[in-house]
C-alpha cells in the first residue's frame, strides 16, 4: 500500500509507562551495565598480573568517590539482573502470567534489589575501611 | 528499526482550540490528535472543552460529539459502541484500549486521545492497519486437518477441549496489544506480534486442528516469535482481559518441550 508520506503515529512520547515496560528495559540496561563492569574487573585483574604499581593505580582510581557510585550502580545492577532473571525463568515455566502477578512479582523484585544492595555496601563500609 | 523519536514529518504541532459556549461547570478538555492527508502540514493537537452534561458516558461518545458539534472533519473508526469490534481502538491518556469501554468519569483531568502508537497514520486517529492483518493471515488462522471428515458430523471436540480455547478465541482484533509492545515498535516488519501469536496459540490449542507441528516450525523464528522479550505491556493493555503474553510463553515452551525434526 501507497505510504504517502503518511506520518508515524507518536509512541514513546506519548505511552504512559507501565511497570512492565519500565522493569524491562531497567532489565536491559542493568545488563549493559555489568557487561561494562565486566570489563572493568578485567582490567582490575589484569593489573594484579601486572605487578604491585599498577594494581595500586587501578585499586586508586577504582575506590576514588566517583568511581564508587559506578560501584553503586553495578551493585543495583547486578542483584536487580539476577533477580529479575529468577522472574523470566519463572515465566519460562509458564508460571506467573496472571497482570496482578506480573506487577507484584516486578515490586518483589525491585524491593529485594534495593534491600540487598542496601545490605552489600553497609556490609562493605562498616566491615572495611576503604 | 529502532527509533526513539518521531520522523520530520510526524512531529506533532499545537493545534486549534474549541470552547465550548455553554454555562455548566460540568466540562472536560480532551485533546485529540490530528492529521489531514489533503493538507502538507505536520500532525497537530487540537484542543475541545465538551460539557459532560450533554455527552456520553465513554471516551467514544466524546469523539462522536467532537464531530457532531465541534468538526465534522474529524475521522475515527468506530462500530459497535459496546466492546465486541474492535474498531474503536486509541491511545486513550497514554494507555492503548477501547473508546466505547473507557468510562470518562474514569480518567482525572484532561483527556488525550490519540492514534494507536508507532502505525502509519491515513487521517487523525485513523491508522493503517494493513501489516498488522498481515501478520494476522500470515498465522494461517483456521483449522487445519488431514484426517478424513466425519460422516455426517461435525469435528467435535469435548466441553474441556473447548474451553481451552474460549479465551484465545475472544480478541477482538483491536491491536491494542500489539501496539503497546515496544518490540513491536521496533520489530514491526518482522516480529508477529502479540495479537497474531495469541491467534495463532488458539489454533495451536484446538484439539482439532493437525497442524500443530507445521504451526511450531513456521514460528520457530528468531523474529517472528522470539522478539517476544516478556515484557508484558500486550497483556495490561488488551481490553478483553485476555494474555497474549502468556499465550507466547505457551507457544514457546510447546516449542521447546516438542522434538522438532527438520
Amino acid at each position: 500500500m501507497a505510504k504517502n508520506n503518511q506520518p508515524l503515529s507518536p509512541h514513546l512520547s506519548v505511552y504512559k509507562w507501565q511497570v512492565t515496560n519500565t522493569l524491562s528495559i531497567l532489565h536491559r540496561f542493568s545488563g549493559v551495565l555489568l557487561f561494562l563492569a565486566a570489563i572493568d574487573f578485567s582490567i582490575w585483574l589484569a593489573s594484579i598480573a601486572m605487578g604491585e604499581n599498577s594494581y595500586a593505580l587501578i585499586s586508586s582510581v577504582f575506590s576514588s568517590r566517583l568511581v564508587l557510585a559506578i560501584w553503586v550502580a553495578v551493585s543495583f545492577s547486578f542483584f536487580y539482573h539476577s533477580l529479575n532473571g529468577l522472574r523470566h525463568l519463572v515465566w519460562d515455566f509458564g508460571k506467573g502470567f496472571e497482570t496482578h502477578q506480573v506487577k507484584y512479582s516486578g515490586f518483589i523484585v525491585v524491593v529485594l534489589t534495593l534491600v540487598l544492595t542496601s545490605c552489600f555496601w553497609f556490609l562493605l563500609l562498616t566491615k572495611h575501611s576503604l | 528499526m529502532t527509533e526513539f523519536t518521531l520522523p520530520k514529518n510526524s512531529k506533532v504541532t499545537k493545534g486549534k482550540v474549541y470552547e465550548t459556549h455553554t454555562d455548566t461547570k460540568n466540562i472536560r478538555t480532551f485533546h485529540v490528535y490530528r492529521y489531514d492527508p489533503s493538507e502538507d502540514s505536520n500532525p497537530r493537537v487540537d484542543t475541545y472543552e465538551i460539557s459532560l452534561d450533554q455527552c456520553g458516558p465513554m471516551v467514544l461518545d466524546a469523539l462522536i460529539k467532537i464531530k457532531a458539534d465541534y468538526d465534522a472533519s474529524l475521522a475515527f473508526r468506530r462500530s459497535c459502541r459496546e466492546g465486541i469490534c474492535g474498531s474503536c481502538s486509541h491511545n486513550i491518556n497514554g494507555v492503548n484500549t477501547l473508546a466505547c469501554t473507557q468510562p470518562i468519569k474514569d480518567i482525572k483531568g484532561d483527556i488525550s486521545i490519540y492514534p494507536l502508537p508507532h502505525m502509519n497514520v491515513v487521517k487523525d486517529l485513523v491508522v493503517d492497519l494493513t501489516d498488522f492483518y498481515k501478520g494476522y493471515a500470515s498465522v494461517e488462522p483456521w483449522l487445519k486437518t488431514n484426517s478424513e471428515a466425519p460422516e455426517g458430523t461435525e469435528r467435535l471436540q469435548t466441553k474441556e477441549d473447548q474451553e481451552k480455547i474460549d479465551k484465545p478465541s475472544a480478541c477482538i482484533l483491536c491491536a491494542c496489544c500489539s501496539t503497546a509492545c515496544p518490540s513491536y515498535w521496533w520489530n514491526g516488519d518482522k516480529y508477529l506480534g502479540p495479537a497474531a501469536l495469541l491467534a495463532s496459540y488458539r489454533w495451536l490449542q484446538d484439539s482439532r486442528d493437525e497442524a500443530k507441528e507445521e504451526r511450531l516450525k513456521e514460528l520457530n523464528d528468531s523474529s517472528k516469535l522470539y522478539k517476544c522479550h516478556t515484557i508484558m505491556n500486550c497483556s495490561l493493555a488488551c481490553p478483553k482481559d485476555l494474555n497474549p503474553g502468556q499465550a507466547i510463553a505457551e507457544i514457546k515452551k510447546m516449542i521447546a518441550t516438542q522434538d522438532l525434526n527438520d
